[in-house]
C-alpha cells in the first residue's frame, strides 16, 4: 500500500462518518472539492527531496506514519487554560482538529464580526463560505494543500464586516493531545477582512508534552480595500508534533497585512506564507522567529507577489539553532513587469549556537519592473564579540553574556510584536530554551515584574 | 591599589605604550592627559582586558593580584571598572538585564546571594533618580539610539550601581550634556 493510500483510507473513513452523522446531505460543491483535492493528492503524492521547494525538508516521518482521526474533543479546561495565551480574547478551540465549544468563547462578538467553526459554517451558510473557500489556497499549491482540501471538514471561519474594528484578538487554539495512536487533522482557516476593517488573529499551536500528532493546516486571508490585519502563528507544538502549514493572503488597495510567525515547537515544521499585493498601496510585513534545538527541523518558505505598482513589503526573519537542529529559510519576492515604484526589503539572520546545527537560507528576488527599490540580505553567524566584551567588562561571565545576546537577537523581532502578553510569553520561552548554562529566566522575571 | 610597571603594549605590530608606569593609591584621583594617539584609551582597554592588545612586557597588579592573568569579568568583579569612551550599543539587551546580571555577578564573586528583585528595583530607581534619568530607560536596549550624553550617563549609572573600587573613566565628559 502506498503512502498516499494510508491517508486516503482515513479520508474515506471520515467521509462515511460525516455522512452517517448528518441528517442532511452535504452541499454538492463540498463533495466536488473533496474529489478535486483527492485526485490532486493522489497524482502528486508526497513531496520528495527532488522537489525544489522541499529540497531540505524530508517529510517521510509524515508519509510513512499512520495517523488516526480524533473522535472527540475531550480536554481538561484547566490544562487548556494553562496552555492558552493569557489574553482577553475571542476564542475558537480545536482538540486534535475537533472543534470544542467548551473551550471556545464566542460570546459577545461585536456587530459585523462572524467567528465560527467551519463545520458549523458549512451547515448554516455554506453558499457564502463556498464562494471564498479555496479561492487562494487551492489544490494546486502543494500536495499538503491538496490533502487538506480533500478533507475540508473542520477549521475556523472569521468574517469581519466593512469598517468593523475588532478590539479583542481572535485566538484560534489548536490543542494536540498525547494519544495512544498519533492522530492527524487538516484544519482550514478562512479570514475575510472587509474594507477598512481592523483585527488581530492568532493561530496558537500547543499541546501535551508527549503528543506526536500531525497537523496539516491551510489558511487563506482576503483583505479588502484598506483592511488592516495582524496575524500571528505562535507555534509551540509539543516536540513530537509534525506541523505543516500554509497561509495565502490576497490584498486589495491600501490594505496592510502583518504576520508574526513564531516557531518554537514541533519535531518537523514547514510553513508557507504567500501574499499577493494586488492593489496599489498594499503593504505586507513578515516577521519571523524560530528557535530549534535537538533534532528539530524548521522550514519557512515565504513569498510576496508584487502584482501592482506602489506596493510595499518588508520581511525580517531570525533563526536560532542549537544542537543538531536544522533550519531552512526561503524568501522569495516577485515583482511583476508593470509593478513600478514598489519597495521590497528582506532580511534573514541566523545564529548558530552549536557546530552541528545547520541552516539553509536562500533569498530570491525576481524583478521584472525597472523602477523599484529592493534589498535583501542573509547572514549566519555567531554573536557580536564587541558586545560580549562590553558585557564582560561589567563582571558578567562569558556564558551569561552570550545568553543575554542570544535573547537580544530574538528581541529584535519580538520588539515588533504589538501584543504584550505574546511578546512576554515568547521572550520567556526563548530564555527558557536557552541552554542551561545561560539560565536567564530570573532576569526575565525581574524585567516583566517591573513592567507590570 | 593599582600598580602599572614598565608597560609595553603593541596593537597590530605598532608599539603604543612604551614603558608606562603608574601607581594609584586608594582615595587618589589621577588624570591622564596627552594628545590623540598617545595611548590613553589603550591603557584603560588593556587594564579592562581587551583582546586585540598585546602586552609585550611589564606588569599590572590590582590589590596585589596579577591583572593580566585575570579573565575580563574577574577584573570587573574585583572592582576594576572601565567606562568606555565610546560605549557599545547592544541592540535587544535591556538595560535592566545588564544591570541585574552585572550586580549579581559581582555579588556572586564576593560569595553573596543574588539580590532579591524588589530590593534590586529599589536600588536601581534610587540611582536613576540621582542621575536624573527616566525609569523607562530600564526597558530600553543598552545604548541603542542613545545620544552621546545619554550613553555617558548610562556608563556612570553602571558605576553607581556596581560601586567599583577603581573606576577608569575614558573621556567621560566628551559628548555629554550636564552631569549631576
Amino acid at each position: 500500500m502506498s503512502a498516499t493510500h494510508t491517508f486516503l483510507n482515513r479520508l474515506e473513513e471520515r467521509i462515511t462518518h460525516l455522512r452517517e452523522s448528518s441528517t442532511e446531505p452535504e452541499p454538492s460543491w463540498i463533495a466536488a472539492r473533496r474529489q478535486a483535492g483527492t485526485a490532486r493528492f493522489e497524482a502528486l503524492g508526497f513531496p520528495t527531496k527532488r522537489d525544489e521547494a522541499w529540497k531540505y525538508t524530508d517529510v517521510r516521518r509524515i508519509s510513512e506514519g499512520d495517523f488516526a482521526l480524533a473522535q472527540n474533543a475531550d480536554f481538561s479546561k484547566t490544562t487548556a487554560a494553562t496552555l492558552g495565551l493569557p489574553l482577553e480574547a475571542i476564542r475558537l478551540s480545536f482538540v486534535d482538529g475537533v472543534f470544542s465549544s467548551d473551550l471556545s468563547d464566542m460570546t459577545d462578538l461585536p456587530q459585523g464580526l462572524g467567528v465560527e467553526p467551519l463545520s458549523q459554517a458549512l451547515k448554516t451558510n455554506h453558499e457564502s463560505v463556498g464562494g471564498s473557500l479555496g479561492r487562494l489556497s487551492g489544490v494546486e499549491f502543494s500536495p499538503f494543500a491538496a490533502l487538506n482540501t480533500a478533507f475540508t471538514d473542520e477549521g475556523a471561519v472569521i468574517r469581519i464586516g466593512p469598517g468593523v474594528v475588532v478590539e479583542k484578538p481572535i485566538v484560534i487554539q489548536f490543542f494536540s493531545r498525547a494519544n495512544a495512536q498519533p492522530v492527524m487533522s487538516h484544519p482550514r482557516v478562512l479570514i475575510e477582512a472587509g474594507a477598512r476593517s481592523q483585527a488581530t488573529v492568532i493561530e496558537h499551536y500547543v499541546g501535551e508534552e508527549e503528543a506526536a500528532n500531525f497537523t496539516n493546516v491551510a489558511g487563506e486571508a482576503l483583505l479588502e480595500r484598506g483592511a488592516i490585519l495582524e496575524h500571528y502563528i505562535l507555534q509551540e507544538a509539543p516536540l513530537g508534533d509534525l506541523h505543516i502549514g500554509s497561509l495565502h493572503i490576497a490584498q486589495d488597495r491600501d490594505s496592510r497585512f502583518t504576520s508574526f510567525n513564531i516557531n518554537l515547537g514541533g519535531a518537523l515544521v514547514r510553513n508557507d506564507l504567500v501574499a499577493d499585493l494586488n492593489g496599489e498601496g498594499a503593504e505586507a510585513n513578515y516577521y519571523g522567529l524560530f528557535f530549534a534545538q535537538d533534532r528539530q527541523h524548521v522550514d519557512n518558505h515565504t513569498l510576496v507577489n508584487h502584482n501592482a505598482p506602489h506596493t510595499f513589503s518588508n520581511e525580517n526573519y531570525k533563526g536560532i539553532l542549537d544542537d543538531r537542529a536544522r533550519g531552512v529559510f526561503n524568501g522569495k519576492v516577485i515583482v511583476k513587469r508593470d509593478s513600478q515604484k514598489i519597495e521590497a526589503h528582506q532580511s534573514n539572520a541566523n545564529l548558530l549556537l552549536s557546530d552541528r546545527a545547520e541552516i539553509d537560507t536562500k533569498p530570491e528576488l525576481e524583478i521584472y519592473a525597472d523602477d523599484v527599490k529592493c534589498s535583501h540580505g542573509a547572514t549566519t553567524g555567531q554573536l557580536d564579540e564587541e558586545a560580549v566584551f562590553a558585557l564582560r567588562t561589567r563582571g558578567i561571565d562569558e556564558q551569561t553574556a552570550r545568553g543575554l545576546l542570544t535573547l537580544a537577537f530574538a528581541g529584535e523581532v519580538m520588539d515588533k510584536v504589538t501584543l504584550e502578553p505574546v511578546a512576554e510569553r515568547v521572550e520567556r520561552a526563548v530564555a527558557g530554551k536557552l541552554p542551561e548554562r545561560f539560565n536567564l529566566s530570573d532576569l526575565v522575571d525581574v524585567a516583566t515584574a517591573d513592567q507590570a | 591599589m593599582l600598580e602599572v610597571k614598565d608597560l609595553h603594549v603593541t596593537v597590530e605590530g605598532n608599539e603604543i605604550l612604551k614603558g608606562l608606569s603608574l601607581t594609584v593609591n586608594a582615595g587618589e584621583v589621577h588624570a591622564i592627559m596627552g594628545p590623540n594617539g598617545s595611548g590613553k584609551s589603550t591603557l584603560s582597554a588593556v587594564i579592562a582586558g581587551k583582546e586585540d592588545y598585546e602586552v609585550t612586557s611589564g606588569s599590572i597588579t590590582f590589590e596585589g593580584r596579577d591583572v593580566l592573568e585575570m579573565e575580563i569579568e574577574e577584573r570587573a568583579q574585583a572592582g576594576l571598572l572601565l567606562a568606555f569612551q565610546y560605549p557599545v550599543e547592544i541592540p535587544g539587551v535591556k538595560n535592566i538585564y545588564l544591570l541585574k546580571a552585572a550586580l549579581n555577578a559581582q555579588r556572586k564573586a564576593r560569595g553573596e546571594s543574588e539580590i532579591p528583585a524588589p530590593e534590586f528595583m529599589k536600588l536601581v530607581k534610587e540611582k536613576l533618580a540621582f542621575m536624573k534619568m527616566n525609569a523607562s530607560f530600564l526597558q530600553r536596549a543598552v545604548n541603542e539610539g542613545f545620544s552621546g550624553g545619554e550613553k555617558k550617563r548610562n556608563e556612570i549609572l553602571q558605576m553607581l550601581l556596581l560601586e567599583p573600587k577603581l573606576a577608569m573613566l575614558d573621556e567621560i565628559d566628551s559628548g555629554s550634556t550636564s552631569m549631576p
